[in-house]
């Protein structure tokens, strides 16, 4: 195959052009595996664990069905419904809503802070996972902060390059493996706690560490849980856009990111208010025996790889529309390379990366909470699910989203203020917040802000007149057709 | 002349596939939008979901 035949060929799949209906690898049930792959990884567990911190065990069963079901769906509204719809990954798409210079500033700032942290997350998960093991299995004593946990994060990350570097394909050959075999392991779990307490014992443990206040501690066990739904944002559009329909996006990926992500941070609640740690790799080998112990921790450290390898692939696809000219002829492998480099170096700091968790979560849901509000104005009031495919693709001035030098200032300003909203009723650095918040959370009047401030700025900033945006102008659809 | 061949050749895919979506899309049926029921659905969802956040926070 020549060289110009081989990038024609990767354009799609592995570049920004638009996917057609052929080159899909996921219907419902396959799509539905990916994100259950997803979801069961140690970070659901963590999730679990954090949320024992404020409310017992009956209020976290609702802080988790409230903020992953509500935070999913409209992230979910936000992403992979419009990538799926024109097999056009997020951040091409996100150029009608924020202007090609718009995208390359959310990428460069907030994107690259959520997943570079995500990914190093993952990779101490199953260094920590790993040592686990060794310390059963081989008598060793590896430290959690161990420079070893490290070095087998690192072996993480490798993995997941070496997924990833072949496409999509292996990632769902992948899953089709490990997710079924994780969900036995879930199974499992709960069993296994039941088997150590009842459930009158679990609903009358007291959380671990909360405030005086107990509306405040269901607040933040809500808006926690909001912050973990609103964290998917970054990927899941490129995921989305390989599944063969709208609604093969939005339900599946409800299941995994809602559903099974609930069940497996139940885990990680029950066990931090019965055994005293939220991690079952720490419980795991003594409790379920060598055998079943290794086989299960074995399951949940591979789970960190395949959530690492999505995450890696919408970020590598990311990487590369958003760096305009600078990567546009790197070498997929290589790009994926780039993406992973910070990560592994923030994997030499696992400690930092676990005491952080709750600021790191709710900094990152304070953003994209702001920015799917604004998403979802524009593509389901504005555009009215109909986006102008030429003008994602053409250069600069030329296009329609090119709006005031690159950046639509109407979107940018609204996701600004929803951001602004959030962080007025609540602080994550500072944890002080207003007497709202108890009520509204930050992360939804963040959604509500900057859907309603993008409804009323557009019309004045981007006015029919001016053609910018091109929100009154038909689509080539809608040429054809007259 | 080979990179502004495989410009060329990209650029001529390009079209080619957004061609192909929007004629999917005249037709209404590979790359149909959601519904209004589907997406009511889905709002419903949020919606009842947060009242009972708001109902329990009570």
């Amino acid at each position: 195959m020549s060289q110009t035949q081989e990038a024609v060929r990767q354009a799609g799949t592995f570049g920004s052009f638009p996917v057609l209906k052929n080159e899909r690898e996921w219907g419902f049930a396959d799509f539905a595996w990916v994100n259950i792959g997803l979801a069961i990884a140690t970070w659901a567990f963590l999730v679990g664990g954090a949320t024992a911190l404020f409310v017992g065990f009956g209020q976290g069963i609702a802080a988790m069905i409230i903020g992953n079901v509500a935070g999913v769906i409209i992230m979910l509204l936000a992403t992979t419904v419009i990538s799926s719809r024109y097999g056009v990954e997020q951040y091409t798409i996100l150029r009608s809503i924020f202007g090609f210079g718009g995208v390359a500033l959310i990428f460069f700032t907030v994107i690259t802070f959520t997943e570079v942290g995500w990914s190093a997350l993952l990779g101490a998960m199953f260094g920590r996972a790993t040592a686990q093991v060794s310390n059963v299995v081989f008598g060793t004593a590896i430290d959690p902060n161990s420079i070893l946990v490290t070095v087998f994060a690192l072996i993480c990350i490798a993995a997941a390059w070496a997924l990833v570097a072949k496409g999509p394909v292996s990632i769902k050959a992948f899953n089709r493996i490990v997710a079924p075999g994780l969900a036995l392991v879930i199974v499992g779990l709960i069993i296994y706690l039941f088997t150590q307490t009842t459930w009158t014992d679990l609903m009358a443990a007291a959380p671990l560490a909360p405030f005086d206040d107990p509306a405040l501690n269901f607040a933040i066990a809500v808006e926690f849980n909001l912050g973990v739904a609103f964290s998917w944002w970054p990927i899941m559009g490129s995921l989305g856009r390989l599944t063969k329909s709208p609604q093969a996006s939005l339900w599946p990926a409800f299941i995994g990111l809602a559903i099974v992500t609930i069940i497996a941070q139940l885990v990680g609640m029950a066990s931090a208010l019965t055994l005293g740690d939220w991690d079952p790799t720490v419980w795991l080998m003594t409790a379920g025996g060598a055998v079943f112990g290794v086989i299960a921790l074995l399951f949940i450290a591979f789970a960190n790889i395949t959530s690492l390898a999505s995450i890696v692939y919408s970020n590598t696809l990311a990487l590369r529309q958003a760096s305009g000219k600078l990567f546009a002829t790197t070498r997929w492998e290589v790009l994926a390379a780039i993406f992973l480099v910070p990560a592994a170096i923030v994997s030499f700091f696992p400690g930092l990366l676990y005491d952080q968790f709750l600021l790191f979560v709710t900094f990152s849901g304070a953003f994209l909470s702001a920015v799917c509000g604004t998403v979802i104005a524009d593509y389901f009031v504005l555009r009215k699910q109909r986006i102008n495919l030429g003008a994602l693709y053409a250069p600069g001035s030329k296009s329609r989203y090119h709006f005031h030098g690159g950046f639509n200032l109407a979107a940018m300003i609204s996701s600004l203020a929803g951001v602004g909203t959030y962080l007025w009723l609540y602080n994550p650095m500072t944890l002080e917040t207003d007497a709202l918040f108890n009520w509204t959370t930050a992360s939804v009047p963040a959604v509500a802000v900057s859907f309603v401030l993008h409804l009323l700025l557009t019309p004045l900033l981007n006015s029919a007149k001016s053609g910018r945006g091109g929100y009154e102008l038909p689509t080539e659809l809608e040429s054809a057709k007259k | 002349m080979n990179g502004q061949q495989q410009e060329a050749a990209l650029s001529q895919e390009l079209k080619r596939r957004i061609d192909v979506i929007q004629s999917d899309e005249a037709g209404d049926e590979s790359h149909r939008a959601l519904t209004s029921t589907e997406l009511w659905t889905a709002w419903i969802i949020v919606f009842v979901t947060l009242a009972i956040g708001l109902v329990v926070s009570l």
